[in-house]
């Protein structure tokens, strides 16, 4: 073992031992007083990790093992500063809401994120990987429905096996390797494919992605902003960090991209469309880290960055109807624009960025993984995410506004969100803004030095006719587009309604062999002890009574016999 | 000013939903009201502009030809208009032929588990 470097602890400050601390002594405050330190903490928090220098902090020796929690570079970077700049944001976004736990898990689950991030090795990134899941899932549970609690527990369920998978992966890979640094993985060994099933199943690429449509649409309000942004993220960031050009992922990434799109066509619920929409995002993400170009993964950081901000608008805009209005189905809302109109021009601020309409965010980063797909005449993939791209202007830009806040009057009079939620939007919004605006700001943070420019006279004629045809095809197609009231099954009906029945049915052939054993077991026993009644019972031959005759007659034969034995010995 | 204490989002212990018909509609929200009440205007002038930008699109030449279909004006008002139609019909026939359920379809997961039997029935052994 190499001598080890130790930067103490104390000398440099890890952004989420500051974050989990902070939380901890959340609880001792009330009222205005945690609102004030809430914002504190988290405005500290974004502080401290933009002032990370570049290099290897915080190397520890630990029985053996050489861990880096703090391994800063370009890549780590981006994703801690965008973590960092929506916990202020989802604070932000929560502070009327009183409830410690929900708050404390908030704050501990965007520590773990940034953990990860941060993370030079395999061990340190599972320890945090695992703390977002226990963190996390109590943003789903403090919602406090029947359906919260389930679908809390079958997100516990499927990270609970995928966080084994991870760890079987990690132990197999430092017996073949010998090494714990977290850098790119050769993909072939069993070690580098439970990894990477892993890693898979946190970016919620189907078939293993039915956890977050799941979950997220029954999490509170306020705690959807921080589930949002964070687990699919990290999962993004190992992906470009683990296995960057890795060819199946750019199909499995678009096939992603179209799912989400599908999916979304169907679904009443607005958090569970808006969902549907985060996988189809991360699927251009994947799409680009298996790509591989410096191109597809800047394209792939790039998208992540400004994905985590406009999602935090749409879902907080999402979030805002249902506080005010108590429903989150679209055959339920219409017509509430008048009554929530800054809510209602914040959200098509997200959606114009999430549809990369030119001069929003999403514009400069998606188009990048496509134009990524364009320099390595990948056509096929290009017109796919293209199709994705109008399906996303579709859904997000088009029918949840419709139909939750024009369409027909739904006769709800609600009011406008508090000022809090109202700031929180505009901060985040302001941001999707900014960097559709000055897209150079977004590109310094980004692993390789961009050379991409996306305002080209054929990226602008490409996207905005693709976008506004799409609107058209929307209205000539409006009568068959609106909610309807039934739910889509997707790949979570294999635990949830196949597993059972399966159960059910291997429970009761165990059972039945079990019965039909023990059964047999009793036969044979009882033969066993009719047979030993046979021999030695009351009336056996060996346990009769005898009479004084047939006794002494035996008793003479054998001291006969013996004495013979005797003599002859 | 703190906004009113209440537990974020849970429809059961929701208060905010009251029908009141003269529910105030701010300046903003009126403004808004003389747009859409104008949509037919703004849907006439958002054609001309798309018209607009498919006849510049055929005028000046982009640039990029690492696909045929960059070197034709007006192939992306085509394709957008094709993509939206491949969604709405596929999802949906998706939708009606194999995903869509009745809302209450997973409802047995509230009422203890009626696809996995009655445990004590099961262990009577008449099952």
């Amino acid at each position: 073992m190499t001598e080890t470097t130790m930067t103490i602890g104390g000398l440099w400050l890890h952004p989420s031992v500051l974050l989990i601390a902070g939380a901890l002594l959340l609880p001792l405050f009330k009222g205005v007083a945690q609102q004030t330190y809430r914002v504190a903490l988290a405005a500290l928090f974004l502080f401290v990790v933009f002032r990370i220098e570049q290099g290897n902090h915080a190397q520890i020796l630990f029985g053996g093992l050489e861990l880096v929690a703090g391994r800063a570079d370009k890549l780590s970077l981006a994703f801690a500063y965008v973590f960092s700049i929506i916990t202020l944001i989802a604070t932000i976004y929560s502070l009327h809401v009183r409830d410690n736990i929900q708050h404390v898990a908030g704050l501990f689950y965007a520590a773990a994120a940034v953990g990860v991030v941060f993370a030079g090795d395999l061990i340190t990134l599972y320890v945090f990987w695992e703390l977002m899941m226990l963190a996390s899932v109590w943003l789903i549970w403090r919602r406090a429905t029947a359906q919260a609690y389930a679908a809390g527990y079958r997100y516990l369920m499927v990270h609970a096996v995928s966080g084994v998978v991870l760890l079987g992966g990690i132990v197999l890979y430092y017996s073949q390797t010998g090494s714990l640094t977290f850098e790119q993985i050769q993909v072939g060994s069993w070690a580098s494919y439970l990894i990477l099933i892993g890693f898979l199943v946190n970016a919620a690429v189907p078939p293993l992605h039915a956890w977050l449509t799941d979950a997220y649409p029954e999490a509170t309000v306020t705690g959807a902003i921080f589930l949002s942004a964070l687990t699919t993220k990290t999962a993004v960031y190992t992906l470009i960090r683990g296995y960057p050009g890795t060819e199946f992922l750019v199909w499995l990434g678009t096939v992603m991209a179209l799912w989400g799109v599908v999916y979304a066509v169907l679904a009443n619920d607005i958090r569970r469309l808006l969902g549907y929409h985060i996988i189809s995002q991360v699927g251009y993400m994947v799409a680009g880290v298996g790509m591989g170009t410096a191109i597809a993964l800047n394209g792939a950081t790039a998208h992540a960055f400004t994905h985590i901000l406009y999602k935090s608008v749409l879902f907080m805009g999402a979030g805002a109807v249902i506080a005010m209005t108590g429903k989150s189905k679209l055959t339920e809302l219409g017509g509430i624009y008048k009554y929530m109109p800054i809510t209602f021009l914040l959200y098509m601020i997200g959606a114009f960025s999430i549809s990369a309409f030119p001069l929003f965010s999403g514009f400069v980063s998606k188009t990048m993984v496509v134009e990524a797909a364009a320099v390595d005449h990948r056509a096929w993939i290009w017109l796919l995410l293209s199709m994705a791209s109008a399906g996303t202007f579709l859904h997000t830009g088009l029918k949840l506004p419709y139909f939750t806040f024009l369409g027909q009057d739904a006769g709800l009079r609600p009011r406008e969100a508090p000022w809090n939620m109202l700031l929180a939007m505009s901060i985040a919004a302001f941001f999707c803004v900014f960097i559709g605006v000055n897209p150079a700001w977004l590109y310094q943070f980004m692993p390789t030095p961009v050379e991409y420019n996306a305002y080209s006279a054929g990226h602008l004629f490409w996207e905005l006719q693709l976008l506004l045809f799409t609107g058209l095809g929307f209205f000539l197609m409006l009568k068959h587009l609106g909610g309807e009231a039934r739910l889509s099954v997707d790949t979570d009906w294999v635990y949830r309604k196949a597993g059972p029945v399966v159960i059910k049915a291997v429970g009761a052939v165990v059972r039945a062999a079990w019965r039909g054993f023990l059964a047999a077991l009793q036969i044979s026993l009882i033969s066993a002890w009719n047979g030993l009644k046979r021999l030695a019972g009351a009336d056996g031959i060996l346990g009769r009574t005898w009479g004084i005759e047939r006794t002494t007659l035996w008793t003479v034969v054998l001291v006969s016999l013996y004495g013979l034995v005797y003599l002859i010995i | 000013m703190t906004p009113p204490p209440e537990h974020d989002g849970n429809p059961a212990v929701h208060s905010a939903v009251k029908m009141e018909p003269e529910m105030e509609v701010t300046r903003l929200g009126r403004f808004l009201e003389g747009l859409v009440n104008r949509s037919r205007l703004l849907s006439k002038i958002m054609l001309v502009i798309m018209a607009a930008l498919v006849v510049a699109d055929i005028a000046i030449p982009t640039g990029y030809d690492r696909f045929f279909w960059e070197r034709l004006g007006g192939a992306g008002a085509l394709y957008g208009l094709f993509a939206c139609f491949v969604i709405v019909v596929v999802s949906k026939f998706l939708g009606y032929k194999l995903l869509y359920r009745p809302e209450d379809y997973f409802d047995n997961e509230r009422q203890g588990n009626k696809l996995i039997g009655d445990p004590q029935a099961r262990e009577a052994g008449h099952d």
